[in-house]
């Protein structure tokens, strides 16, 4: 769980390395909190399943960011009158960071 | 798994409409434009039409996967729906913008005026797809 938040927020931080080290370490709590609800999400699946179906590591995983976190950046950024390309820069690298942690998870299972 | 209520979908929207009204209208609006510095010709100019109709788009589209998340738990009851909706609100959508607003250097205020949104709109979604299963 905090292998997989640390790999989130470097990713996070690649996208956008002019903020600085310190917001990646900010965003290591929040990114926690991700990492223990997906790791929840796991473990409600069950090793069994997921180890006759790994890729539902990547499709778990990638479906929350594409499903939940995508569209709710969408709205929030037209609400503040922010371009799509903005939404979609960001909403990329959710979606990175969040396959990164499945993967993650899958690794270490 | 994909037994999902249409009903449900549209409640959710109109639901996520009602609260954003009130939660960025009556209750944080005036904090909520002093953060993000939009003026009142730029709201007044904004295009309404194109703002709403990809709100109704994007909130149905994850009314929709809450549903299926929902439906993958058997269509709980209205108290395991509304943890459901209130844990994917905070967990993962609430999270994501408060990281997305470190990177951006936003002021705590905006991260919880639109964090707090977000979970209250998705725990009130879980509960509509209870009521509703």
């Amino acid at each position: 769980m905090i292998a997989a938040a640390c790999v989130a927020a470097a990713v996070l931080w690649a996208f956008a390395r002019d903020s600085g080290w310190r917001s990646a370490a900010g965003s290591l709590l929040p990114l926690l909190v991700s990492s223990a609800m997906l790791g929840h999400n796991f473990a409600r699946i069950g090793a069994e399943t997921l180890a006759v179906k790994p890729w539902l590591y990547l499709m778990q995983s990638g479906g929350l960011a594409l499903a939940f976190i995508a569209p709710a950046l969408w709205i929030t950024y037209g609400r503040r009158g922010l371009g799509a390309g903005k939404a979609l820069l960001d909403g990329t690298a959710w979606l990175v960071a969040f396959l990164a942690m499945g993967l993650v998870f899958r690794v270490l299972a | 798994m994909w037994e999902i209520n249409p009903l449900a979908v549209i409640g959710s929207v109109l639901a996520a409409l009602t609260i954003g009204f009130v939660w960025y209208g009556t209750l944080f609006g005036k904090r909520w434009q002093a953060e993000t510095g939009l003026s009142d010709d730029v709201l007044r100019n904004a295009a309404m039409g194109r703002i709403f109709g990809g709100f109704a788009l994007a909130t149905a589209f994850g009314a929709f996967i809450l549903g299926h998340v929902l439906a993958t738990y058997g269509s709980p009851g209205t108290s395991i729906s509304t943890m459901i909706g209130f844990g994917v609100g905070l967990g993962f959508v609430s999270t994501s913008l408060v990281g997305t607003y470190l990177f951006a250097r936003k002021s705590g205020t905006l991260m919880l005026i639109d964090g707090g949104y977000w979970t209250l709109t998705y725990t009130v979604m879980g509960l509509i797809f209870g009521l509703l299963r």
